[in-house]
């Protein structure tokens, strides 16, 4: 498998550390139903059998976590983007 | 000297013995290494502030920039490694002067082995630990990859058409990288030479 | 007597090649397959079939090869299961029948045959089901035994492997006629081709037909293709080198056997080099393997493929058999006799399956040879074929003696590759075989293996193909002028097996699976292709069913009534075939398994003869056994009491560090750590706790805070890579509105710790003499920049694991080195001792300090007597999910020190707590002894340990018992801190 990093170009996998779904955020600690929204952030998984977008972290290159996105029947890449670019926009879902 | 602590790392002939050596290494010593983070939102300030004071811009893509008395090796988005040649006083705070608000430095002189690859055989060599296509046309002279070579993180630059190499790679796995640069060698012949100053190799 | 014919062939006949096989000597020619070499010496018998030990030859010229399976070479340079057909021959090989005992001649196993109900389909699930404890002591070894292929060596390899990667545009798969003019057109447009094929020689078949293109012979136009691409810049050749895995995104790996053709390699190069191949674009032209026809006993040596017999007459320029029967269902069989009679050689008859009306016709090519429309129902001989059965369509029988059966059920594509990825084959119902049909990305076919059987056709689409790859990858070129061949024709109609044979009709030779097994499998109610494959083990071998899986499906298929299309088709995994272990692991095994990392004071420390072990990555020393000293013990408790006297030195840089900077580093900071780090003053460090985010800890250390806006975070070694990440995942997804910027300096800084009552003393005879150490200058807990005595800066920290006075300095990783040794030389007269990995754990176990034993993932800071570090003021991870009701219960194991009530007694970590008096069982367990030691200091066995309720009963007395390996001490609970709970020492 080869991610095409974004800042480095494409690279092997191994150059990668895997750490699962990019769609959720982090909740507010201060809500009332704090627990509870922080219970489905760290536990509470889709298991999509198609796209999933997903963090990568390059720690064998710029050392820049990914939002890739990856077909879980395949292994196929759609695309790579910065995760600070996503996740200082705001994206979710 | 890079403390090779357990595979000798000495100048001399390795591996096949007749004819030219298909890889020529040397380590070269003296230098000063800092990352240098460019702030939120301020790389291209701190481009600006490096133009000023040595007279470059640090690449935005992978590549390298050379100024006066210092090249900055890309190392990620906003980051880079300034390298070069050892001076007296701390490089933190002759870099901090420079980048002021917009960059963050950070003294790495300490940290790395900076190795000198060249020799008919050199791409041969890397291509057995680095998945990198070091092709005349995918990797040209000026071209920096942050990649691994044998599962160890490096930083690989060209410097010459011939091919030349420089790698950095972290002091503590200096050891193991030798060992696999030993072995994949050996098959072509390999010269080291002596270390030599960083200075020495930098017009 | 030989049957090597007396010109011809791609064989040198000015080298020859002397070699062994099962020890007696013979001789070949360079050129020749080891295979080959036997046909030419008339050796016939190779080895024995897996099951039932019958007496098996040479079946293909290939990697197909499911019979002529032999060790080569001796030693630890033996390698079992290696086909002969691919074996290419050398001076001093040395090869040994397998899977026979005690000899190949006679082997006791064969009455296995006699037996051969007990071997039927599915024998593994029918014959040993009962009684289990037979399975064990009786069944295992005697199929152990029995079915062995092969034996490996015993001792290490004594050769070198490596792994290697190439790039490339257009990658094409095959050095046939096909893959030539696939990489002809690919490479004229300038694009990077490699080429690679699994034989020694380059060509395919064109090597091994008499055919010709453009009026002159295949093999020369095969070389001048060879040449010129030689010729180009840009093309790499990779003859001996099988392409055995298609992965994701075009990557492929390879095997190039560089020294496999020597007895030993040459001193500096590798046996074998994995290749993976990254390649834009991809031109399987593999070509095809032919299918055996299923006959009586067609499993006896001299029963051959007829494409091979024409590759051994051919290429290498032997004559398989004197008088030859031809048995065919298709017109390319007929071929096969032509090449025959022009060697010399006899043709006996032409069998053919198809109506008399088509062999009548082929007949015409061969007036002199006898044609039959009929069938070979069966083969007779001893050890080798001595005649056949034939049976006439008319129903007339008679019996034909020859030495060579050559058998053709037409050719299949070799279409491995097209489905690595998943893809299944589509059955062609009008040519009989399976093609390529969805592909992996990147991929195209041409040739055989896309069931373009005519030479002409592969040049064709070879052509087409690498113009078209090329393209893909942005080259332009064109057609060449297509050279002239003569027409061929690939007329079939497929007999699946004969009808009345005689003698048992193998389907899959390597696996021992009959026609009738198949047959029985579909009578037993199994409709699915894999478990045909399962249940019968129908193409599950080394060969992955080469021959034999299209004729399984077909037959199953016939019993089903199903269609072939219904029916459909298992597909294929990487290796294409099989790989060495050594292979695959290249330049990275035994001290290179994995990375090592020496801390900056290894060889100091080897100097002195320290002992190192594992730590991650990391080689750290233990301890540094002094004069007289053995092993552990000693070293150990002589430097733990220097620390607690005197002053010792060890070398702790293999701690993470983590330099953090910018206007919000404190934020991060903040965020990172579960404990307070606001009221940190510029100067000071502090201990920290790092939770994940379900409010288990996760890592501690310090960060001291070098600048306003600059801290130092330590990790522990563990966890370095892990912070790190983190750091980076919390800065780049949750809070990329701070401005922060941080880098690892774990190797920038080499970090000595220098402990116990005299180190204030030893430091200050390195450090610039102006710098005061006392405490008011310098308190517990303080960090800033200092000067050696030099000039040179270090950074000074006064932190302690050991509980004692310590200091921890730190210098550029390059004078690491020099500064150890500097330290070790100034401190003799102090009674400074070098401490190792034993010692600090000791010093640490005594003083409670908490390591990655009790910080196992499944602990709480609330375990661990820390939760009051807990901030409630702010957010950080973990805050939310670790204020859970059960994450802070009381009845939680947690955190206490043991002490054993008999001094003279031991523990081990691992060890259970059960209340005393009570039954050593699950029901009563309270917790596990995390970390023990015996303490110098103490003379006594000392531990650590998560108890149930653990703070709440200090001064009672536990069991702690270790049921598997029998042992069992009383223990009295108390503080984790043994040694100075007050601080008085490290504050001193
Ligand atoms: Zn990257």
């Amino acid at each position: 498998m080869r991610i095409p990093c974004p800042h480095c170009g494409p690279r092997t996998h191994e150059e990668f550390t895997y750490y699962g779904d990019a769609t959720v955020r982090r909740p507010s600690s201060s809500s009332p139903d704090a627990v509870a929204a922080f219970y489905d952030y760290v536990y509470t998984r889709d298991n999509p059998f198609g796209l999933h977008r997903e963090l990568w972290f390059h720690q064998g290159g710029c050392h820049e976590w990914l939002v890739v996105e990856r077909d879980t029947r395949n292994h196929a890449i759609k695309g790579a983007v910065p995760a600070r670019d996503v996740f200082k926009a705001g994206e979710s879902k | 000297m890079a403390d090779a602590l357990h595979f000798a790392f000495n100048p001399g002939r390795l591996g096949h013995r007749e004819g030219a050596p298909g890889l020529v290494l040397q380590e070269l010593t003296q230098f000063t290494l800092a990352s240098v983070i460019a702030c939120k939102d301020q790389a291209a300030q701190a481009a600006a502030a490096a133009q000023r004071a040595f007279g470059t811009s640090p690449p935005m893509a992978p590549a390298t920039a050379a100024g006066n008395a210092l090249t900055f090796i890309w190392s990620g988005p906003g980051h880079w490694l300034a390298l070069g040649p050892h001076a007296t006083g701390a490089v933190e705070a002759r870099l901090g002067t420079a980048f002021g608000t917009h960059a963050s430095v950070f003294d790495q002189s300490g940290s790395r082995v900076l190795l000198e690859l060249r020799g008919p055989r050199a791409r041969d060599v890397l291509a057995k630990g680095m998945s990198i296509d070091l092709h005349p046309r995918a990797f040209r002279t000026g071209d920096v990859a942050v990649t691994t070579a044998s599962h160890l993180a490096v930083h690989l630059w060209q410097v010459a058409d011939e091919p030349v190499y420089r790698l950095l790679v972290v002091r503590t796995w200096f050891d193991s990288l030798w060992r696999w640069l030993a072995a994949s060698a050996a098959e072509y012949g390999c010269e080291v030479l002596a270390p030599a100053p960083y200075a020495s190799h930098t017009a | 007597m030989s049957s090597r014919l007396a010109q011809g062939g791609m064989i040198n006949r000015q080298q020859a090649c002397r070699f062994a096989f099962d020890g007696a000597e013979y001789s070949g020619y360079a050129g020749d397959s080891l295979a080959s070499a036997l046909l030419a010496n008339d050796v016939r018998l190779i080895g024995r079939s897996f099951k039932y030990h019958r007496p098996r030859g040479i079946l293909s010229a290939g990697p197909e090869e499911p019979n002529a399976l032999v060790e080569l070479r001796s030693g630890a340079r033996r390698e079992p299961n290696t086909r002969a057909t691919d074996v290419e021959l050398y001076d001093g090989l040395q090869a040994t029948s397998q899977n026979r005992w005690p000899s190949l001649r006679f082997d006791v196993q064969a009455i296995n045959g006699l037996f051969s109900p007990l071997f039927v389909a599915g024998f593994y699930y029918k014959t040993f089901m009962w009684p289990a404890s037979f399975w064990e002591k009786v069944y295992e070894p005697m199929i152990r035994r029995a079915a062995g292929l092969g034996r490996a060596a015993l001792e290490a390899d004594p050769d070198h492997y490596e792994k290697s990667w190439a790039h490339c545009d257009v990658l094409v798969i095959g050095a046939g006629p096909a893959g030539l003019a696939a990489a002809l057109t690919a490479a004229r447009t300038g694009a990077r081709v490699i080429l690679a094929d699994e034989n020694f020689a380059l060509g395919g078949r064109c090597l091994a037909e008499r055919r010709t293109i453009d009026g002159q012979p295949a093999a020369d136009w095969a070389a001048q293709a060879i040449a010129e691409l030689r010729s180009l810049p840009d093309v790499r050749l990779f003859p001996r080198t099988t392409v055995f895995g298609v992965f994701d995104d075009g990557v492929y790996g390879a095997v190039e056997r560089v020294n496999d053709h020597l007895p030993v390699p040459p001193e500096f190069q590798p046996r074998q080099r994995v290749w993976r191949f990254i390649a834009k674009q991809t031109v399987l032209a593999s070509g095809s393997i032919e299918r055996p026809l299923v006959f009586g006993n067609n499993d006896l040596p001299g029963v051959m493929l007829a494409g091979a017999v024409r590759t051994y007459v051919n290429r290498y320029a032997v004559l398989p058999g004197r008088r030859a029967v031809i048995f065919t269902d298709n017109d390319d069989g007929w071929n096969t006799a032509a090449d025959l009679v022009a060697a010399g050689g006899q043709v006996a008859a032409i069998v053919d399956s198809r109506e008399p009306v088509i062999v009548s016709e082929l007949s015409r090519r061969f007036p002199e040879i006898q044609a039959i429309a009929g069938e070979v129902t069966g083969a007779r001989g001893g050890r080798h074929v001595e005649s056949v059965e034939v049976t006439s369509r008319s129903g007339t029988s008679r019996r034909l003696d020859c030495d060579l059966v050559a058998m053709s059920g037409g050719w299949s594509p070799t279409l491995h590759l097209t489905s690595h990825k998943g893809n299944r084959p589509r059955w062609d119902e009008e040519r009989s075989i399976f093609v390529p049909d969805m592909l992996p990305a990147g991929m195209r076919v041409a040739g055989a293996a896309n069931g373009d059987m005519t030479l002409g056709e592969a040049l064709v689409t070879g052509f087409r193909q690498g113009l078209t790859a090329a393209a893909a990858c942005g080259f332009s070129g064109s057609m060449p002028t297509l050279p002239r061949v003569t027409d061929e024709s690939t007329r079939r109609v497929p007999l699946w097996r004969v009808r009345q044979a005689s003698g048992k009709c193998f389907v899959d030779f390597q696996n021992d699976v009959t026609a009738d097994d198949v047959e029985l499998t579909a009578h037993e109610g199994y409709r699915s292709i894999e478990h045909l494959k399962r249940y019968t083990t129908l193409g599950m071998a080394t060969d992955q069913g080469k021959t034999s899986n299209v004729t399984g499906i077909a037959l199953l298929a016939q019993q089903r009534s199903m269609s072939i299309a219904a029916t459909g088709t298992t597909t294929f995994r990487p290796p294409y075939t099989p790989v060495a272990m050594g292979a695959l692991a290249g330049h990275h095994r035994g001290m290179d398994f994995r990375p090592t990392r020496y801390a900056p004071s290894h060889r100091w420390a080897s100097e002195l003869g320290a002992s190192f072990t594992e730590s991650g990555p990391w080689l750290r020393a233990e301890w540094f056994p002094g004069p007289g000293e053995s092993a552990w013990f000693a070293p150990t408790c002589r430097e733990v009491k220097a620390v607690r006297s005197a002053v010792g030195l060890c070398d702790v840089s293999t701690l993470g560090k983590i330099d953090v900077q910018g206007p919000d580093a404190l934020k991060l900071i903040e965020r990172l750590y579960a404990n307070n780090f606001a009221t940190l003053a510029v100067g000071r460090a502090r201990y920290g706790i790092m939770l994940r985010e379900d409010g288990f800890m996760f890592d501690d250390g310090t960060a001291a805070r070098l600048a306003e806006n600059r801290y130092l975070i330590t990790t522990t070694t563990s966890h370095a890579v892990q912070v790190y990440q983190h750091m980076h995942l919390c800065h780049q997804a949750l809070w990329p509105e701070l401005d922060v910027q941080f880098v690892s300096v774990t190797d920038q800084w080499a970090q000595f710790a220098i402990a116990g009552p005299r180190s204030r003393e030893l430091l200050q005879r390195v450090l610039d003499p102006q710098i005061d150490l006392s405490n008011q200058a310098f308190p517990f807990m303080a960090a800033g920049e200092v000067r050696l005595r030099n000039g040179e800066p270090a950074r000074l920290f006064r932190i302690s694991f050991s509980g004692e006075l310590a200091y921890e300095i730190a210098v550029p990783g390059h004078d690491g080195d020099s500064l150890i040794r500097a330290l070790h030389a100034a401190g003799q007269d102090l009674g400074v001792v070098p401490y190792g990995l034993e010692a600090l754990n000791v010093l640490r176990v005594e003083k409670g300090h908490v390591v990655g034993s009790e910080l196992n993932g499944q602990t709480t800071a609330h375990d661990l007597g820390i939760g009051r570090m807990l901030s409630t003021q702010k957010d950080f991870i973990g805050s939310v999910l670790g204020r859970r009701a059960n994450l802070i219960d009381p009845a939680r194991p947690r955190l206490v020190g043991i002490r054993t009530v008999d001094r003279n007694a031991k523990l081990a970590g691992g060890m259970h707590f059960i209340p005393q008096g009570a039954k050593c069982s699950i029901e009563h367990d309270q917790g596990h002894v995390t970390s023990v030691c015996y303490s110098p200091i103490l003379e006594q066995w000392i531990g650590l340990g998560l108890l149930t309720r653990g703070p709440e009963r200090h001064g009672e007395k536990v069991m702690v018992v270790d049921p598997l390996r029998g042992a069992e001490a009383l223990v009295e609970v108390c503080s984790p801190v043994f040694i100075d709970p007050e601080g008085a020492r490290l504050r001193g």
